[in-house]
């Protein structure tokens, strides 16, 4: 729904995403856009919900924050343990969390992009709005949406075997995992590979020969300079599970490389906004509001120099070719989140492969026994969205006192409101002012947050659905338009 | 015929875990497999359709008996369904997707379980449990 009432629109809710928001568009005396916002309104409080409990509960708690992304707060939480205790895991733990960390990223990638962006990218921003959806796939392309839901059921059936199941999993804690790996479940992981490769490359055609159609999107949804950070292996190489971090800009080029995670307090802040509920984080040399960055598949991809396999590694070079500079700079379109996404499937479902072949992954020790050695531990990896920080501090006791987690949806909150201002101005003057924007207009204002693939409820640590308001804003801050449309189940 | 119990709930929520109890209840057959979720997903539709008859096992705030009555109204061209379907399904766009996707074209069951409390505990409450066993009974009949 959507309405216009003194310059100020409405849209609500935003749809497709994980959890509540809304935006706001600022309108001048001319009607036209003057600002955009985007506000994230709701609010959990986990970090202070666990003060008091065990450390070693942590892992459990933490997976609770988010259900589509619990692998990745338990393993972040499970290496703020490991730091704690003072341990270097196991060879086979540390594969076995490798592995539900691929197996995270696929099933999560698969959900965005083939179940909340696809509609819009195969049937198209201005298709109805209950088109707009899996439903309207099934009937225009069921071989595509069964490709779909399988490959998101092998990452969540990955999950499912290695930590019992597949939505809050029991996988990892402080000094380890909780069982063996076999040959057994190997053999399972290894019947899906084909297929799942099979279904990647079936994505990254379609995207591909879908792009030249979408040039006014790329150009006007979130396409801007800023510093991108992920995770890279020593070497410089793409890395999700545990490694530097190293943070470009739009050139391509390093701002900073070899930055230890543990330590990321030292050169990331986090500012605050009194119109969300989301910190703004940002690189402290730079400071806020210009040190800001992004994170996730565009920015992981931007910030590796490299993939390290092959099939995904080819199609890393072919996507830096997009970069800005003729090829050299970064990616800087955040439309591009969609296809870094799928190469980053073609990279887990590799990764996966790979590590069904390693003897390391079967041996028995997976466990590695010790008693609190720090009073503050810090655990990272990199999550769906981007990089994830767990940041604990403990008594005596092994009691919480304090706990801090930095999201990857916090860390790209900064890049979504813009990527939202730019989209609003180009869509919105589309229209006269003062009329009412039609549902593909508006789509793509909700479209434009979608590249991001935000989780509301991680970056909040928020329970619940993520529906989307957009109010217009009159120069005398009265809301003068809304929209908003039935909201997802959660 | 092949049967799939498939329960939902979250064991944590109280009542909510009803579902879970009636397959603890229900003994071991070669005719049927069971399957525990804390929500229905899209990703059950390619599993529903390795069965020729799936029973969906819930609890429900609004039954006041329990109840067992067949996905009969499900419309197979989807054009009624939800439009904002994500990462969560109902039994009936399970059903939905298992038919036109995985060619599924078996019976399909929801047994509802009477339930009341779904705040944070272990255990659904003692009439709950109550109606999870005679669920388990009628359940265990139809199979």
């Amino acid at each position: 729904m959507s309405t216009i009432v003194n310059n100020r629109l409405i849209i609500q809710p935003v749809t497709r995403i994980e959890g509540h928001a809304k935006i706001s568009i600022h309108l001048d005396d001319a009607g036209e856009v003057k600002s955009a916002q985007f506000h994230i309104t709701e609010f959990r409080g986990f970090e202070k919900l666990v003060e008091g409990r065990p450390f070693a509960e942590m892992p459990g708690i933490m997976s609770r924050v988010c259900g589509i992304c619990p692998v990745s707060h338990i393993l972040a939480s499970s290496k703020a343990g490991d730091m704690l205790l003072g341990v270097e895991i196991p060879p086979a733990a540390e594969k076995q969390r490798r592995l539900v960390n691929y197996a995270q990223v696929l099933q999560s990638h698969a959900l965005s992009f083939f179940h909340l962006s696809s509609p819009d990218l195969l049937l198209g921003m201005d298709a109805p709005a209950e088109k707009r959806n899996i439903f309207g796939l099934l009937e225009s392309d069921p071989e595509f949406l069964r490709r779909g839901i399988r490959l998101r059921q092998f990452g969540q059936r990955i999950i499912e075997i290695a930590g019992g199941k597949s939505v809050h999993p029991a996988c990892s804690g402080p000094g380890g995992v909780h069982a063996r790996f076999n040959i057994a479940q190997r053999d399972e992981i290894l019947s899906w590979i084909p297929e799942a490769l099979g279904s990647v490359a079936v994505a990254l055609d379609r995207l591909k020969s879908l792009l030249d159609g979408f040039a006014s999107e790329i150009a006007h949804m979130g396409n801007f300079p800023s510093m991108f950070l992920g995770t890279v292996t020593a070497d410089g190489g793409l890395e999700f599970y545990d490694g530097k971090l190293r943070l470009v800009d739009e050139t391509g080029n390093a701002v900073a490389e070899n930055l230890d995670p543990r330590e990321y307090f030292k050169y990331l802040g986090e500012a605050a906004e009194d119109y969300t509920f989301v910190k703004f984080p940002y690189y402290r040399p730079v400071g806020y509001p210009n040190g800001y960055y992004r994170v996730g598949p565009l920015a992981r991809l931007n910030a590796a120099k490299f993939a390290g396999t092959e099939r995904a590694g080819r199609e890393m070079r072919e996507f830096k070719q997009r970069g800005s500079s003729n090829g050299s700079g970064a990616v800087c379109e955040s439309f591009h989140y969609h296809l870094a996404r799928v190469i980053e499937m073609l990279f887990a479902v590799e990764r996966i492969e790979e590590l069904m072949h390693s003897p390391e992954l079967y041996e028995d020790k997976i466990h590695a026994n010790a008693s609190l050695n720090r009073r503050e531990g810090v655990g990272s990896c990199e999550a769906p969205r981007g990089t994830l920080f767990h940041h604990y501090w403990v008594d005596e006791n092994g009691l919480i006192t304090k706990a801090d987690l930095l999201i990857a949806t916090g860390q790209n909150n900064q890049a979504m409101n813009r990527t939202v201002d730019q989209a609003a101005r180009e869509f919105l003057k589309r229209i006269p002012p003062g009329t009412q924007p039609d549902e593909g207009i508006l789509n793509r204002i909700e479209a434009a947050i979608r590249c991001y693939d935000p989780c509301l409820s991680c970056s909040t640590h928020a329970l619940g659905q993520m529906p989307l308001v957009v109010e217009w804003i009159a120069p005398d801050g009265e809301v003068v338009g809304r929209t908003s449309r039935a909201s997802p189940s959660s | 015929m092949r049967t799939l119990l498939l329960a939902c709930g979250n064991t944590l929520r109280g009542d909510d875990a009803a579902a879970h109890a009636v397959l603890a209840l229900i003994a071991p057959t070669e005719y049927h497999a069971t399957r525990a979720v804390q929500q229905f997903t899209p990703e059950l539709a390619a599993e529903v359709a390795r069965f020729s008859r799936v029973v969906f096992i819930d609890a429900d705030a609004e039954s006041k008996a329990v109840r067992i009555e067949p996905l009969n109204s499900v419309p197979r061209n989807l054009k009624s369904l939800g439009p904002a379907l994500t990462h969560t399904a109902t039994a009936e766009e399970v059903v939905a997707l298992a038919s036109a996707l995985f060619g599924f074209s078996g019976q399909a069951f929801v047994c509802r379980i009477p339930a009341q409390h779904f705040d944070a505990g272990e255990a659904p409450a003692p009439d709950v449990l109550e109606f999870a066993r005679e669920a388990a009974s009628q359940i265990a009949g139809l199979i």
